[in-house]
């Protein structure tokens, strides 16, 4: 354990967690859009940054990346932090306009508005990652990448079609802080999707006791293969999370995703 | 021939003397990418035509380029008992006359620039030559200290025994036979040198460092990426000597204790890329590359990578990525490549320049080095001078030259008559000095006190009718091309600096859009993820600051002063 | 392109550290494209998935996904390009080959494209064609150039 203040309050923290976990576990709330506690920091949406100073030379960190260290003084909601987030939060609005998830989150941190609108946009995406990492870090199936660069960079699958890899688990969606990516399950069928792209389109499997369509054939031959016998099992028995819930069953689907 | 032993490499060096200070008449041409650009190809071929045509033996030789692409072609030509005689803009018109001359033992007269080495002792005085300057003494050689470079356009750069007669592997074979590996880290430690690239990061520290790293692998990368716009410094050691770059490799793979090496060049040097490729298979046939290093038993293999043309990519650790087969986006720090760098191994990153710094540094000693330059940098550092003076290229100065006297004296300064606006010092990063402020000593530290930096040493020159407006669009233009788009800050950021910017110079925004840009300059800055949206804001910031008046021009007219 | 053609290339390289990147290149050199049928063999016979080569193709500028023109324009912009006036070598390219940067002939004879410095600043503007490169240029010597390199490749 280790001895800090944050925002002018004395706590104590273990080591080899970053001023982000920290700060989240005493009930301070800093905006992220990149980090996820199931991936490895990936550092690039720069909302969480902190001011930090005592043990560690004075300056700007950012939060999910910077471990603390006995006798640092951190401070979320400095002048200079608030400044440069509103900065952050504005360009991420200019070209995201429509993401309602966003603009909660920017409301939440004190900004309604952006300088910078971009006209016509409508890209909900704000390159975080988190689909692209958590499809090939934890699922493992490769089927989203990032291409093109820059400003062009973009989210999408393998030569911008429907991907041969999806598996249609659905994680991308779920993961996806702004609503970019989507899931719609209707008539039997399941389609994972952003504003260009489909990513994948499933015939559902319906659930052996309730009848109603669940989850993709390519998703419970991957939670078989990835599971110990006793899963196994269950998935023989093709069960929809709620049933599986209520017959005491393990809950296949929300154990392997997040 | 392997090199096995002293007495090997002795019998390569009487090779590359014989080579070097021939009996008969000698030409030597230059036939790097600019050569070539500019007709080497043609020129050779015709002079191959012409001494056969006359029947006369002439020994024809390639060259390297010296720095000075406008004086290409060049033709080295040796005659008998003369010194050599350096001939620039040479064409194939000229050929005939050349080859009459060298038949009649005259001295040709077209395009002669100046004599190399008019002290060595096969010279004998001839009347001609006496107006005729040394290269020392010659405009734009004068007041150089080429010691990277001086071998480049003379010696043949694929000949390992005209390199080896230029004390070429002498520091090699000195550090293989005589130093341990902790003996080599010392001297660059002491030499003082700081890293070519852009960070000026010491050498020698990072290479402690890495020594000192466990891995059961460790590399060596050659950063050849050479992305900034208006350097060739690279490309001209590469193609110009490329065995002292090899021997730099292989001596920090000794040091540190790695046998595998890789050269990541920049995708846009195609010629360089057949050449070097030629290159090494030429130094592993002499056992320079490969299994047992001159004999010493040290082992260590390089190849070549091309790059796919993406100047972030010349940053480490995406260069890392890119080597990866991986997208060339950033990485976060720590760990640090000296740690966990390619494929998570210890890893060394250097530039061309650095590495091509040691063979000098182990063969004359730390404390010969550290004579040259600065209190803080030490050596020699080459700028490529670009843009409105007379004589643009390559300059390799000792560190601590003054600004003023490189773009007045060196380089000849504005052309036609005009002033000189401003400066750009470690373009594309640094920031633009005002005319009344180019008195200052090159070295890092002391352009850091006047907010500018030297990074990689690229110099742009701007005369009276270049606008600032227009120059920062366009840097804003290549930042933003070039981003690799990862964090938010340059690729949203940046990208709304150059639009703003587009808005001033077309007149449509005003003094409200340059305080915004301002502003976002500050974010970009602060939170970049790498050192490209960390450094596109400076000159963009400065410019604005210390340019009111082009700014103005634009905001009220929404003309460009380059066009009024 | 035919697959063993791809397969000569990717076993010619496959040992080496950095493989993908020298196969890319030598495929989007005889093709002049890496089109989707191209990337998906070399993914399938190097082991990796799809999505990483087409992350790969579309990220770096010298390779394209479609056909890019046989002989390709390379024009410098780069800033000392730039200061000596690229722009305008650059608006008689547009004009007579009548197509943008980043575009091709639509008999897929020329490509053109902007790159950020060849390395011959002193000599500059720049412009390559394919493997040579003319300095020095200014309107009149792109125009004579043109005129000359189209005139050859009809
Ligand atoms: C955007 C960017 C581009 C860079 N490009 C190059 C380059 O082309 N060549 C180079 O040697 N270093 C380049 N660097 C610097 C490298 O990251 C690194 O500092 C350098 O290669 C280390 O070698 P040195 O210590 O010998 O300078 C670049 C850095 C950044 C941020
Ligand atoms: S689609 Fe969503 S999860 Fe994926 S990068 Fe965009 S915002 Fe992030
Ligand atoms: S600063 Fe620019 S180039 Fe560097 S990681 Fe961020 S987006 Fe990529
Ligand atoms: S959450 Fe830390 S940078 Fe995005
Ligand atoms: S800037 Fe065009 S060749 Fe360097």
């Amino acid at each position: 354990m280790i001895q800090m203040t944050l925002n002018d309050k004395e706590i104590e923290a273990s080591e080899n967690s970053t001023i982000l976990e920290v700060a989240r576990k005493n009930g301070i709330d800093i905006p992220t859009l990149c980090y996820h506690e199931a991936l490895e920091p990936f550092g690039v949406c720069r909302l969480c940054i902190v001011e930090v100073g005592g043990a560690l030379r004075k300056g700007i960190r950012i939060s999910c990346i910077q471990n603390v260290v006995d006798g640092l003084i951190v401070d979320t909601e400095s002048e200079r932090v608030k400044r440069n987030r509103r900065f952050l939060f504005e360009l991420l609005l200019a070209r995201s306009p429509d993401s309602k998830e966003l603009i909660d989150l920017a409301a939440k941190h004190g900004v309604f508005e952006s300088r910078f609108y971009e006209a016509d946009s409508d890209d909900n995406c704000v390159r975080c990652g988190l689909c692209v990492r958590v499809c090939r870090d934890k699922i493992g199936a490769y089927a989203l990448c990032f291409a093109h660069r820059g400003y062009d960079r973009m989210v999408t699958t393998d030569f911008e079609l429907l991907s041969e890899y999806c598996i249609g688990c659905g994680t991308c969606a779920q993961i996806c802080p702004t609503g970019a990516i989507k899931m719609k399950d209707e008539e039997g069928e399941r389609i994972i999707y952003t504003k260009s792209v489909v990513i994948g389109k499933f015939e559902l499997e319906t659930c052996g006791k309730c009848g109603m369509p669940y989850a993709s054939r390519k998703y419970l031959d991957f939670v078989k293969r990835n599971s110990d016998d006793a899963m196994a099992v269950s998935v023989e028995r093709n069960l929809c999370p709620t049933c599986a819930r209520r017959t005491g069953a393990i809950n296949l689907v929300g154990q392997m995703t997040l | 021939m392997k090199i096995k032993n002293m007495k090997d490499l002795d019998k390569v060096k009487e090779i590359g003397m014989k080579s070097l200070f021939p009996k008969g008449p000698q030409i030597r041409i230059s036939m790097s990418t600019c050569g070539l650009a500019l007709g080497a190809d043609d020129l050779f071929q015709k002079i191959t035509r012409e001494k056969d045509k006359k029947g006369i033996k002439i020994s024809l030789h390639q060259t390297g380029c010296s720095g000075f692409c406008n004086l290409e072609p060049m033709a080295i030509v040796k005659l008998p008992g003369k010194p050599a005689l350096l001939y620039t803009q040479v064409t194939v018109e000229n050929v005939e006359q050349i080859i009459r001359d060298i038949k009649k033992k005259k001295i040709p007269q077209k395009g002669l620039f100046c004599m190399i080495g008019s002290d060595s002792a096969a010279a004998k005085p001839d009347p001609v030559l006496n107006a005729v300057p040394d290269y020392r003494d010659a405009s734009p050689f004068k007041g150089q200290h080429r010691m990277l470079l001086g071998n480049c356009g003379i010696i043949d750069p694929l000949s390992v025994s005209e390199y080896v007669a230029m004390a070429g592997y002498s520091g090699l074979f000195k550090a293989l036979y005589q130093m341990r590996p902790e003996e080599v880290i010392k001297e660059v430690v002491e030499s003082g040198l700081r890293g070519r690239g852009g960070a000026w990061f010491p050498t020698g520290f990072k290479w402690d460092m890495a020594s000192k790293s466990s891995g059961d692998e460790k590399f060596v990368i050659c950063n050849a990426d050479e992305g900034d716009p208006g350097a060739y410094k690279d490309r001209t050691i590469m193609e110009g000597n490329p065995f002292k770059l090899f021997e730099g490799i292989v001596l920090a793979g000794y040091a540190i204790g790695s046998h595998h090496g890789i050269i990541y060049l920049r995708e846009e040097y195609h010629h360089t890329f057949g050449f070097l490729s030629n290159a090494i298979e030429i130094a592993k046939r002499f056992g320079l590359l490969g299994k047992n290093i001159l004999g010493s038993g040290f082992n260590f293999a390089l190849n070549i990578v091309r790059g796919g043309g993406s100047y972030v990519c010349g940053e480490e650790t995406a260069l890392m990525d890119s080597l990866e087969g991986e997208v060339g986006d950033p990485r976060l720090r720590p760990p640090f490549p000296i740690e966990k760098g390619l494929w998570a191994r210890p890893t060394i990153v250097n530039n061309v320049e650095t590495l091509s710094n040691v063979p000098l540094i182990i063969q004359n000693g730390g404390k010969w080095y550290k004579n040259i330059g600065t209190e803080k940098a030490k050596g020699t550092k080459i700028l490529s001078v670009i843009g409105n003076v007379k004589h643009p290229g390559l300059y390799e100065i000792p560190l601590g030259t003054n600004l003023k006297q490189v773009i007045f004296e060196m380089a000849g300064g504005p052309v036609n008559g005009k002033s000189i606006k401003a400066v750009q010092v470690g373009s594309p990063f640094g920031t633009f000095i005002p005319a009344d402020k180019l008195n200052v000593s090159l070295d890092p530290e002391s352009l850091r006190e006047i907010g500018s930096m030297i990074g990689s040493g690229v110099i742009v020159a701007l005369d009276q009718d270049a606008c600032i407006v227009d120059i920062l669009h366009h840097l804003l233009t290549f930042f933003v091309e070039e981003s690799c788009g990862k964090c938010v800050p340059c690729r949203e950021g940046v990208s709304r600096m150059e639009e703003l910017m587009i808005e001033i110079y077309n007149g449509r925004a005003g003094m409200n859009e340059l305080d915004i840009i301002n502003e976002l300059g500050e974010t970009a800055r602060d939170f970049s993820l790498c050192a490209l949206g960390g450094g596109a804001p400076a000159p963009i910031l400065n410019g604005i600051k210390d340019f009111k008046k082009d700014f103005e021009a634009h905001i009220k007219t929404g003309k460009c002063l380059r066009f009024s | 392109m035919e697959k063993e053609r791809i397969e000569k290339i990717v076993n010619k390289h496959r040992n080496e550290k950095s493989a993908i990147l020298a196969i890319l290149h030598e495929v989007q050199a005889e093709d002049n494209q890496l089109n989707a049928e191209s990337l998906k063999y070399i993914a399938l016979l190097l082991g990796v998935p799809y999505a990483n080569v087409f992350g790969l193709a579309t990220f770096y500028s010298a390779f394209n996904t479609e056909k890019r023109g046989k002989t390709l324009v390379r024009a410098c912009d780069g800033i000392s390009c730039h200061i000596n006036g690229a722009e305008e070598v650059i608006k008689v390219l547009k004009s007579k080959l009548n197509i943008e940067l980043g575009e091709t002939t639509w008999d897929e004879s020329f490509g053109l494209e902007k790159v950020r410095c060849l390395g011959l600043c002193s000599i500059s503007p720049n412009v390559s064609f394919n493997d040579k490169t003319y300095s020095n240029l200014n309107k009149e010597k792109i125009l004579e150039i043109l005129q000359k390199v189209t005139g050859d490749s009809k």
